[in-house]
């Protein structure tokens, strides 16, 4: 298998590697080194970047970068491609990061163990359980963002400015 | 086993995008974890939304980390297994039956002192209206709290400076002729005078507000100095 991202696996729009997920799963089963190492160029160098919108000084969004890139090595076990991409996953990671220093809150998030979970309908999980079909819906939504500049605007806007703590001023 | 019955009132898009992108506050995004225990649908608008996020991550300009970051980083994979983020555990969800056994995980995360029979700490605030406040109010003014009504109870009628958004986790009430039911959400903003009525059972809420109510009816000018609402 080769490790090394294609030409086209950093470049901006082009879409990070396919074949990420597969790395995290090498670091899962092997503790695969050389697999982490790939991924640290791509994903420290956008989680820099995500972190300093959110208004982290320099130093401390390089710090809170290395440390969301820990969670690759340590959690890859948790990994599911079934169930998200690697950028995907890598984003949660990311967000849930800055939220306790920069924002002194915590993140309450869905415990899917909770016996009160009404669950998904089990014909959806079927359709939702291929990892084939993730990394063709990230495709597409690449694809959308990517043709669809002011949309990929909106989104960013959306998620970075305007509702950044507010819940009054919603759209519907 | 009887199929789930699912939310019919749900959490608007951009509220959930705003949870996804960890743009939501510590309340509402109590009340968004909640809303998703019982609502397959708005769980799978999430995770859709996280692949957004994904996506977006994909697509922002890097930043590059100093030159020494991966040796760094290299240095500590070897370290011992990471002790886990500190977290607070929810609350055993005690005996079926019980109030406790009947809230979702994160509210339950939230709600520690408790009795060892799973009975809830409500402190009354009027007639058949019981609170517990869930977190100290936030910086910009937000409030998370659990309310208990007494069947049949009609709440005043009351406008608000900010907005409210209501939970229902047991129970039901009715407002301006629509149901809400377990795991429904009821918005109310600042132009909404409104007047809920519960229905045949205590029905227990969790109410997010972000700004101070402001009782508009007589019941609500009396007891307004009492329960610091
Ligand atoms: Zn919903």
């Amino acid at each position: 298998m080769n490790l090394e991202p294609g030409p086209n696996a950093t470049t901006i729009g082009g879409g990070l590697g396919a074949n990420h997920g597969a790395l995290i799963i090498r670091i899962a089963q092997r503790r695969d080194r050389t697999a982490f190492i790939v991924l640290f160029q791509p994903y420290g160098s956008r989680v820099k970047s995500y972190l300093r919108r959110w208004g982290a000084a320099d130093a401390m969004s390089e710090d809170l970068a290395r440390e969301a890139l820990l969670p690759i090595w340590r959690k890859a076990n948790r990994f599911d491609p079934a169930k998200a991409g690697a950028s995907s996953w890598i984003f949660t990671i990311a967000r849930n990061l800055w939220i306790d220093p920069l924002r002194k809150e915590r993140r309450p998030e869905l415990d899917p163990t909770d016996p009160l979970l009404v669950p998904d309908d089990p014909e959806d999980a079927e359709d939702a359980d291929n990892a084939q079909e993730i990394e063709q819906r990230d495709g597409l939504l690449r694809t959308a963002l990517g043709t669809l500049p002011a949309k990929q605007a909106e989104v960013v806007r959306l998620a970075c400015d305007r509702l950044r703590g507010i819940i009054g001023d919603h759209p519907s | 086993m009887t199929p789930a019955i699912l939310p019919m009132h749900h959490l608007e898009p951009g509220v959930l995008a705003a949870y996804a992108s960890g743009a939501l506050g510590e309340g509402p995004s109590l009340l968004v974890a909640s809303h998703l225990t019982f609502c397959p649908d708005c769980r799978a608008a999430v995770t859709d939304l996280d692949r957004v996020g994904g996506t977006l991550l994909d697509e922002l300009g890097p930043d590059a980390l100093n030159g020494d970051a991966l040796d760094k980083l290299l240095a500590r994979l070897d370290e011992p297994g990471t002790i886990p983020t500190p977290r607070q555990e929810p609350a055993p969800p005690g005996e079926g039956g019980s109030e406790l056994a009947a809230l979702p995980a994160p509210i339950r995360s939230y709600l520690s002192l408790i009795d060892q029979d799973g009975t809830l700490p409500w402190k009354m605030l009027a007639p058949g209206v019981r609170q517990i406040r869930l977190m100290p109010r936030g910086a910009d003014g937000a409030n998370a709290r659990l309310f208990k009504l007494a069947p049949h109870t009609s709440l005043p009628d009351h406008g608000h400076e900010g907005c409210e958004w209501t939970l229902v986790l047991t129970g039901s009430f009715t407002d301006a002729g629509q149901r809400f039911a377990r795991g429904d959400v009821a918005h109310a903003d600042r132009d909404t005078i409104h007047a809920p009525v519960t229905g045949a059972e205590d029905c227990i809420c969790l109410i997010i507000t972000d700004a101070p109510l402001r009782y508009t009816g007589l019941l609500g000018r009396l007891i307004q100095p009492v329960t610091d609402l």
